[in-house]
């Protein structure tokens, strides 16, 4: 077999190509279940905010984020698809960024101080719908991209029309996270 | 120099061989997920899977998911190297300008 440059060029981009949809379809698949299963949560919480008044909104979410990071590590020991990076130092990766963004959120509220109860509801699903933005953008993973610019958009347009109800779009956000993580199943 | 692979280099076995390479694990790649990888056909692709295997580069594993049946496909060693090698092949064909 002889081939030219070429040929040895585009056989070389057509494998580039399918390794690169490769590793995207197995990311999407490993992030699908964590997306559902936080997805959940988020309704769950922001569902016991909405009837709850301000001063109890703590209370849900203690349990409900213990619940879920313990569902995380028994997603984490599963067997998963390809050989990346899991296990403990997967977790351990995921807390530190956890971290990183339970810090950045309580800087921004220490910071400007809202005056009203609604933005600490709503600013975390921005923070939210950001990462995945960036995230997808850094691994060109657009399903992410869209997933999150659909938090963004469904919590702000929410809290524009109806803030009144703002708990109920942030639940919504949640909700957006479950469809991605079903949309992300079929990729 | 390394050595052309005339098994892989057919297009739809070259992205075969290169989806099973990019997720090479103990799990292997279901049928229909590996068809939407490879834009193969069913006929298409249990074919050139059958070539491949023929040849060692592929493992095919058939079981059941309730009353399902599944097939997973994964690359094996002898297959990582010679995917290795006929890539080797290509980039040294662009390197020496041929």
């Amino acid at each position: 077999m002889t081939l030219s440059s070429e040929q040895a060029a585009a056989a070389l981009e057509e494998i580039d190509r399918t390794e690169r949809r490769t590793q995207r379809a197995t990311g999407y698949a490993i992030a699908s279940p964590y997306l559902i299963l936080w997805g959940l949560i988020w309704i769950a919480g922001y569902g016991a905010c909405a009837m709850l008044p301000p001063e109890r909104w703590g209370l849900p979410w203690l349990p409900l984020i213990a619940v879920g990071t313990l569902g995380s590590v028994a997603l984490g020991m599963r067997p998963r698809p390809g050989r990346h990076e899991g296990g403990a130092a997967g977790f351990a990766q995921s807390m530190v960024m956890a971290l990183a963004v339970c810090l950045f959120i309580g800087a921004v509220y220490y910071l400007f101080q809202p005056t009203s109860p609604l933005p600490y509801l709503i600013f975390p699903s921005f923070v939210a719908g950001l990462a995945y933005v960036l995230a997808g953008a850094v691994a060109r993973m657009e399903r992410f991209v869209a997933i999150g610019f659909g938090i963004f958009a469904v919590t702000l347009g929410g809290y524009v029309v109806a803030p009144q109800w703002s708990a109920i779009w942030a639940a919504a956000g949640g909700a957006g996270l479950v469809l991605g993580g079903l949309w992300l199943r079929k990729a | 120099m390394a050595k052309a692979d005339d098994i892989i280099h057919q297009a739809l076995r070259l992205r075969i061989m290169a989806a099973l390479h990019a997720a090479r694990g103990d799990e292997g790649v279901e049928f229909n997920r590996l068809k939407a990888l490879t834009g193969a056909t069913d006929g298409n692709l249990g074919s050139h899977l059958g070539t491949l295997e023929g040849a060692g580069y592929v493992a095919l594993v058939k079981d059941f998911v309730g009353k399902k049946p599944r097939t997973r496909a994964s690359i094996t060693r002898s297959g990582e190297r010679a995917f290795r090698e006929h890539r080797e092949y290509l980039r040294e064909i662009i390197e020496g300008g041929g």
